[in-house]
C-alpha cells in the first residue's frame, strides 16, 4: 500500500510538472475562480465595516453617553468629561447639545437629521467630519453665529437622498435662518459645508457650543457626550466609566447599529446567496476542466493498466493530481486577493455610500479554500475512478 | 515435451459495433509451451491482435477458457488479472507506448514500483533491465530524445523488469526501419535463447519467423495451420517467400524444384 501510494505521487507529480503551461493554466483558473466567489463578500464585509466605521467616526463616536430617561440633559458634563479623560486608554471625549431645527435660506426651507452645538477642538478628536470640508472652515471655539452644514441639506449636487429643490443650495457665505424647537429663531452666517459621504453626517449641521449654550439657557451641561477608544474595547469602558459613578445611559456604535441593522442584514442575506451561487460556479468550474483535462488522459490510463497497475492507484494518482491543481490555485487565489484588499486598504473604493475597503474574513476564505479543493477531489477522482474502470482496449484504441 | 505455459481453449471474441456483431475470433484452440518462441501470422483483420489481447489478460473473450501456468484465468477479478499482468506477463505495443512525461528509467521501473521495491531496488533492477536491451547509456533520456527503435526497446525493458514468465509482441516491429527491426528480433531471439523466455509475437513478415520455434497462422479468426521450425524457401517461379512445409514441389531430372502455388510450378513445367 505505502508502495503504491508512492507510485501515485510520482505519477502525479509527473504529469503535472510535464505539462507546465496547462498547469499554469488550470491553476489560472483556479485561481480566478477563487477570487470572483470570495471578492463579493470581501465587497460586502468592506461596505458593513465602512457603515460601522461611518458611525464611529462622522457622528456617533465610540460610545455615546445620553441622558437618563426622564432628563433633558446629562448634568454636571464638565466634571463627567474630566473623569472620563483621565481614564487610560480613552482617546477622547467631548459633549454636544442636541436640538429640534429646522434651516431656512429666503423662501427654501431645509430639515436636518440632527443639529449640533459642540466643541470644535475636542469634537476634531473624536469625529473626523473636520477632514471633509467640501467648502469653506470647519468651526473654531471663538465663531459666533456661524454655522457648518452637512452636504445632504445645504445641496450643491452630491446629496445621495435628496433632490436640489428639497435643499437649501446653500453656499458658504449664505445666511441661514434657523427655528429651534424652543422658539428661539437666530440667523447664522454660513462658514462651511461637509461631505464625509456617509449616510448620518451628511445631514447634520453644527454650530459652537457657546451658541448652543446661549439659544438653550443653560451652561455646563450635555445632550451627549460621545467617546472615542479602540475599536472593540467599548463594553470595558462602559464598564469602567459606569464604575466612576457615571449613571447615565450608555450606548456603543454597535447599540446605535440597529438603525441601520436592516441593511446590513440585507447585505448579510445578499453576501450568503451570491457566496452561495460563487462557490456552486467555483464547484462547476474547478470539476469541468480538471474532468475535460482527464478526457486526455485516457491512452496513459489504458496503457498504465495493461503493464499492470492497477486501478486504485490510477484513480489516486489523478485525484492527487488535480488535489495539486486545487491546492496551488487556493494559494495563488488567498495570495491575489489579500494583494487586492491590501491594496484597497491603502486606496478605498470610493462608492456612494462612501470609501469601501473590501475585506475578507478568515472564514470565507476557509469555506471558499474547503469548497474549491473537495471540488479539486471531487473534479479528479470521479472521471478517473470511471476511466480506470474502462476496458484496456477501448482506453488505448478509442 | 516442456509444459504448456499458455493454454487456450475454443476462445470466441465478438465485438460489438452498436448493433451489429463483428467476430472476430471463432473458436481458437492454442497452446504455448515453456520456452518457446511463437509467432502468429495471418492476413490484416483475422484476428492476431485480438488473439494476443486474449492470452495477455488484456481483454475478455466471449467464450472460451485460458489457462495460465495452469491457473484458470478465465474467470478472475480486475485486480487479480492486474496482478498478474504485474507479475507474470509482458506485454509490447506496435506503439512504443511509454509515458512521455518519464525518462527512460523511469518509464523501466514503474511496473517494480508498483511491486512496492524499494527505490534503490527498482532504480537497480531499471537500469540492469535497459542493459538488457541496449539502453543502458539513455537511462535519462525522455522519450521525445529517442528514436522509434529506442523507445520500443524502453517498452522491451519495461515489458522484461519484473521478469515476467511470457512476453507477448504485436507487431513490434511494424513502426520500425528494416535495421531497427532487425536488431529488436535478435533480442528476442537472444531473450528466447539465453534467458529461456517464452516469446508470442505477432507479425506479418513472413522473414521475421525464420528465427521462431513455431507459427500459428491465423484466417478469419481461425487458426489454418500451424508450422513446426519453419523454413523458408524461395519460389522458383516467382521468388516471393513460401514455407517448407507448405511448399509446391516438383522433381525435374532428379532434382526438387520449390513453388509457391500450383500456378508457378506449372509454369515451371511449362518451361
Ligand atoms: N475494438 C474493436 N471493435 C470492433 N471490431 C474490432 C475491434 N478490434 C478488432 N475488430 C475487428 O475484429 C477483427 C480482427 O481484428 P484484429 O484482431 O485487430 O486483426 P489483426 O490484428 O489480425 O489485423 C477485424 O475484423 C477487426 O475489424
Ligand atoms: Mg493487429
Amino acid at each position: 500500500m505505502k508502495g503504491n501510494l508512492r507510485l501515485s505521487f510520482f505519477l502525479a507529480v509527473k504529469n503535472t510538472l510535464h505539462q507546465k503551461p496547462l498547469f499554469a493554466l488550470i491553476v489560472l483558473i483556479i485561481t480566478l475562480s477563487f477570487v470572483s466567489a470570495t471578492i463579493v463578500s470581501a465587497t460586502i464585509l468592506g461596505f458593513v465595516n465602512a457603515l460601522n466605521n461611518q458611525i464611529i467616526d462622522y457622528s456617533h463616536g465610540s460610545i455615546l453617553i445620553e441622558p437618563k430617561e426622564d432628563a433633558i440633559f446629562i448634568d454636571d458634563a464638565l466634571e463627567k468629561l474630566d473623569k472620563i479623560r483621565r481614564v487610560p486608554g480613552v482617546i477622547a471625549a467631548t459633549r454636544r447639545y442636541s436640538f429640534g431645527a429646522a434651516l431656512f435660506k429666503k423662501d427654501r426651507e431645509a430639515a436636518g437629521f440632527g443639529f449640533f452645538g459642540i466643541d470644535p477642538l475636542e469634537e476634531k478628536k473624536v469625529s473626523k467630519v473636520y477632514r471633509y470640508m467640501k467648502q469653506g472652515e470647519y468651526l473654531t471655539p471663538k465663531d459666533r453665529g456661524e454655522i457648518i452644514i452637512g452636504s445632504e441639506v445645504a445641496g450643491g449636487g452630491e446629496q445621495l437622498w435628496f433632490a436640489e429643490e428639497d435643499t437649501l443650495s446653500a453656499r458658504v457665505g449664505d445666511k441661514i435662518r434657523v427655528s429651534f424647537a424652543n422658539g428661539v429663531e437666530r440667523e447664522f452666517h454660513t462658514k462651511g459645508i461637509f461631505n464625509p459621504r456617509d449616510i448620518y453626517s451628511t445631514s447634520f449641521s453644527y454650530i459652537t457650543i457657546q451658541d448652543a449654550e446661549e439659544i438653550l439657557g443653560v451652561s455646563g451641561k450635555a445632550s451627549l457626550i460621545a467617546v472615542r477608544v479602540p475599536k472593540g474595547t467599548e463594553s470595558y469602558y462602559v464598564k469602567r466609566f459606569k464604575e466612576l459613578g457615571i449613571n447615565d445611559v450608555f450606548k456603543t456604535w454597535e447599540d446605535k447599529l440597529s438603525t441601520s441593522a436592516i441593511v446590513i442584514s440585507m447585505f448579510g442575506t445578499i453576501n450568503i446567496l451570491l457566496s452561495t451561487v460563487g462557490l456552486f460556479i467555483v464547484f462547476v468550474t474547478v470539476f469541468v476542466i480538471i474532468y475535460i483535462n482527464l478526457a486526455h488522459k485516457r491512452r496513459q490510463i489504458g496503457i498504465l493498466k495493461a503493464i499492470g497497475i492497477n486501478e486504485k492507484v490510477i484513480t489516486q494518482s489523478y485525484t492527487i493530481q488535480s488535489m495539486i491543481y486545487g491546492a496551488s490555485g487556493i494559494i495563488a487565489g488567498v495570495i491575489l486577493i489579500k494583494a487586492m484588499t491590501a491594496y484597497w486598504a491603502v486606496h478605498p473604493l470610493n462608492t456612494s455610500l462612501g470609501f469601501v475597503t473590501p475585506e475578507l474574513s478568515a472564514s470565507s476564505i476557509i469555506i471558499a479554500s474547503i469548497m474549491l479543493f473537495i471540488s479539486s477531489i471531487i473534479g479528479g477522482y470521479i472521471p478517473s475512478f470511471k476511466a480506470a474502470k474502462e476496458d484496456i482496449i477501448k482506453l488505448i484504441w478509442d | 515435451m516442456p509444459k504448456a505455459i499458455v493454454e487456450a481453449k475454443d476462445l470466441k471474441k465478438i465485438y460489438r459495433m452498436g448493433k451489429v456483431d463483428v467476430p472476430a475470433l471463432g473458436g481458437v484452440n492454442v497452446d504455448i509451451r515453456e520456452g518457446e518462441y511463437v509467432a502468429i501470422m495471418g492476413p490484416s483483420g483475422s484476428g492476431k491482435s485480438t488473439l494476443l489481447h486474449l492470452l495477455a489478460l488484456l481483454d475478455t473473450p466471449s467464450s472460451g477458457r485460458i489457462f495460465i501456468e495452469g491457473t484458470d484465468v478465465s474467470d478472475m477479478s480486475e485486480d487479480e488479472k492486474s496482478s498478474f499482468r504485474l507479475n507474470r506477463l509482458g506485454y509490447i505495443f506496435q506503439e512504443y507506448n511509454i509515458l512521455a512525461e518519464l525518462t527512460a528509467l523511469e518509464n523501466t521501473y514503474l511496473p517494480a514500483m508498483m511491486q512496492g521495491k524499494n527505490k534503490s531496488e527498482y532504480t537497480k533492477l531499471g537500469r540492469e533491465a535497459l542493459e538488457l536491451v541496449d539502453m543502458g547509456d539513455r537511462a535519462h533520456h525522455l522519450p521525445s530524445e529517442l528514436s522509434g527503435g529506442e523507445q520500443q526497446r524502453v517498452s522491451i525493458a519495461r515489458a522484461l523488469i519484473n521478469k515476467p514468465r511470457i512476453l507477448f509482441a504485436d507487431e513490434p516491429t511494424a513502426n520500425l526501419d528494416s535495421r531497427s527491426s532487425h536488431s529488436i528480433l535478435n533480442l528476442f531471439r537472444k531473450l528466447n535463447k539465453e534467458l529461456g523466455l517464452t516469446v508470442a509475437m505477432v507479425t506479418h513478415e513472413p522473414e521475421d519467423t525464420k528465427i521462431v520455434d513455431r507459427v500459428l497462422n491465423l484466417k478469419d479468426g481461425l487458426i489454418t495451420n500451424i508450422l513446426k521450425s519453419p523454413t523458408i524457401l524461395n519460389c522458383e517461379h516467382c521468388n516471393c517467400k513460401v514455407y517448407e512445409d507448405g511448399a509446391i514441389t516438383r522433381t525435374r531430372e532428379g532434382k526438387t524444384h520449390v513453388f509457391c502455388s500450383e500456378n508457378c510450378a506449372e509454369s515451371f513445367e511449362a518451361e
